[in-house]
């Protein structure tokens, strides 16, 4: 067999193949933002450096930064998916999760500026401070995405809501961070990562999979996720805090009657 | 510094060509898109760290690290995989019913790949898929020149006797577009 044969074969056999690009790239970058996350905190090396990190202790009241009101805004993204009629959109808290890759059942409620006031409203402790918003921290505002990076009592606090249908799973996300965690927890999918410290910078993730989103809260002790001193011993929002905020129905609609 | 935005333009442009290699490494496609994701993933960090220079050739660096997340997976997966005698199908579900011919030859290929030592598969999708030269073949997988030459040379000997010269040979008569024979 001639090499060029072997290379005809290989080309002309794939040149078919039509992946799913936009569903490969958002789990490829869902995996390295996962990556990333635990390099920052585990790692001396890539450190996310502060660039702008100006206003620790200068923390604002929770309201100044969602609008006025404290309440869940009435907002919901034009082009955001229609709900369904599903039948089972309250799981029992012993219940088989729904496929947690689903397309989303309900349109994201909020706008990314909006997510730090409820996270207070959530948390029910501590102070909500500025949305960081530089070239290290992006503010994401899309209809299928939003990210808001934000100071909760001086630390680093992220919160993410993203489809899950495009994203790598709770399992593989799981087995690519060591010490992560996936299990169902009430109903839903949960994945968490323990308390992680390096150079005195600890942080804890939690992804909770709801309504066919990921919703994911990330709390450092620090200004920043490195090279920088903390400001508490440990992150100020706990394991449980973390799973009520990525818990919540707040995020989305309400459920459509049925 | 680089965005997110940029590396899902870049990574939105390269995934096609990252999935081919992947087909052939893993001879299935939802392992395919798992190597693809994991590839991805690492290029990501790299991309977004902020100590030390830019990744001069992305694309190269993307299909580096495939490549050899390849190979490590293979490593980790060896003492748990057992040797089939028939091999399933595979990759059919890739394309539709007018394909038959093309999907033959995926099988095929995909069948005979598949019978190679991890390494080994490597080199020939990387020598043959893009009729790369020895030496950029011998830096993306991290080995000399030589063992690329050896291992594509016997690669090449053991691939021959498990492919169907005739089967190849039919798609080349049918006169693919811009592919001398």
């Amino acid at each position: 067999m001639a090499d060029r044969e072997l290379g005809d074969l290989m080309r002309e056999s794939t040149a078919d193949l039509a992946p799913d690009v936009e569903r490969l790239v958002a789990g490829g970058v869902t995996r390295g933002r996962l990556r990333r996350r635990r390099r920052q905190v585990a790692t001396g090396m890539a450190g996310v450096v502060a660039v702008a990190v100006i206003s620790v202790g200068v923390a604002v009241a929770p309201g100044s930064l969602g609008g006025s009101e404290r309440s869940v805004p009435q907002y919901a993204d034009s082009d955001a998916p229609s709900p369904s009629a599903s039948a089972t959109l309250s799981p029992s808290p012993s219940a088989t999760p729904l496929d947690p890759r689903r397309a989303p059942d309900r349109p994201i409620a909020v706008s990314a500026p909006e997510i730090p006031a409820i996270v207070g409203d959530i948390a029910g402790t501590g102070t909500v401070g500025d949305i960081l918003q530089d070239d290290a921290f992006q503010v994401v505002d899309q209809p299928q995405k939003k990210v808001v990076h934000f100071l909760y009592d001086a630390t680093l606090t992220t919160v993410t809501i993203e489809r899950a249908d495009s994203l790598a799973s709770c399992r593989a996300l799981a087995r690519d961070d060591e010490g992560t965690t996936c299990r169902v927890v009430d109903g839903l999918l949960t994945l968490t990562t323990p308390v992680t410290t390096s150079d005195g910078v600890s942080a804890q993730n939690v992804w909770v999979w709801n309504h066919g989103w990921i919703v994911s809260a990330l709390s450092y002790n620090a200004p920043d996720g490195k090279d920088v001193d903390p400001v508490t011993d440990d992150p100020p929002l706990d394991e449980q805090q973390l799973t009520a905020i990525t818990r919540s129905e707040r995020w989305f609609d309400p459920a459509p009657d049925l | 510094m680089p965005t997110d935005h940029e590396f899902e333009e870049f990574a939105a442009a390269g995934t096609p060509a990252l999935y081919r290699h992947a087909v052939l490494l893993c001879g299935e496609r939802h392992e395919a898109e798992d190597l693809v994701q994991e590839a991805l993933a690492k290029v990501y960090v790299r991309w977004h760290r902020r100590l030390g220079p830019r990744i001069d050739n992305p694309v190269a660096y993307a299909q580096t690290t495939l490549v050899r997340t390849f190979i490590s997976s293979r490593r980790k997966r060896s003492s748990t995989e057992r040797p089939v005698g028939e091999l399933p199908e595979r990759l059919a579900g890739d394309v539709g019913p007018d394909d038959t011919a093309r999907v033959d030859d995926r099988i095929l290929l995909a069948e005979a790949l598949g019978r190679l030592a991890p390494l080994d598969r490597a080199v020939l999708v990387l020598r043959f898929l893009d009729d790369a030269p020895v030496g950029v073949v011998a830096d993306r997988l991290g080995v000399s020149s030589n063992a690329v030459r050896t291992r594509t040379s016997r690669a090449l000997d053991k691939i021959r006797d498990l492919l169907d010269l005739e089967s190849l040979g039919r798609m080349r008569a049918a006169g693919p577009p811009g592919v001398e024979s």
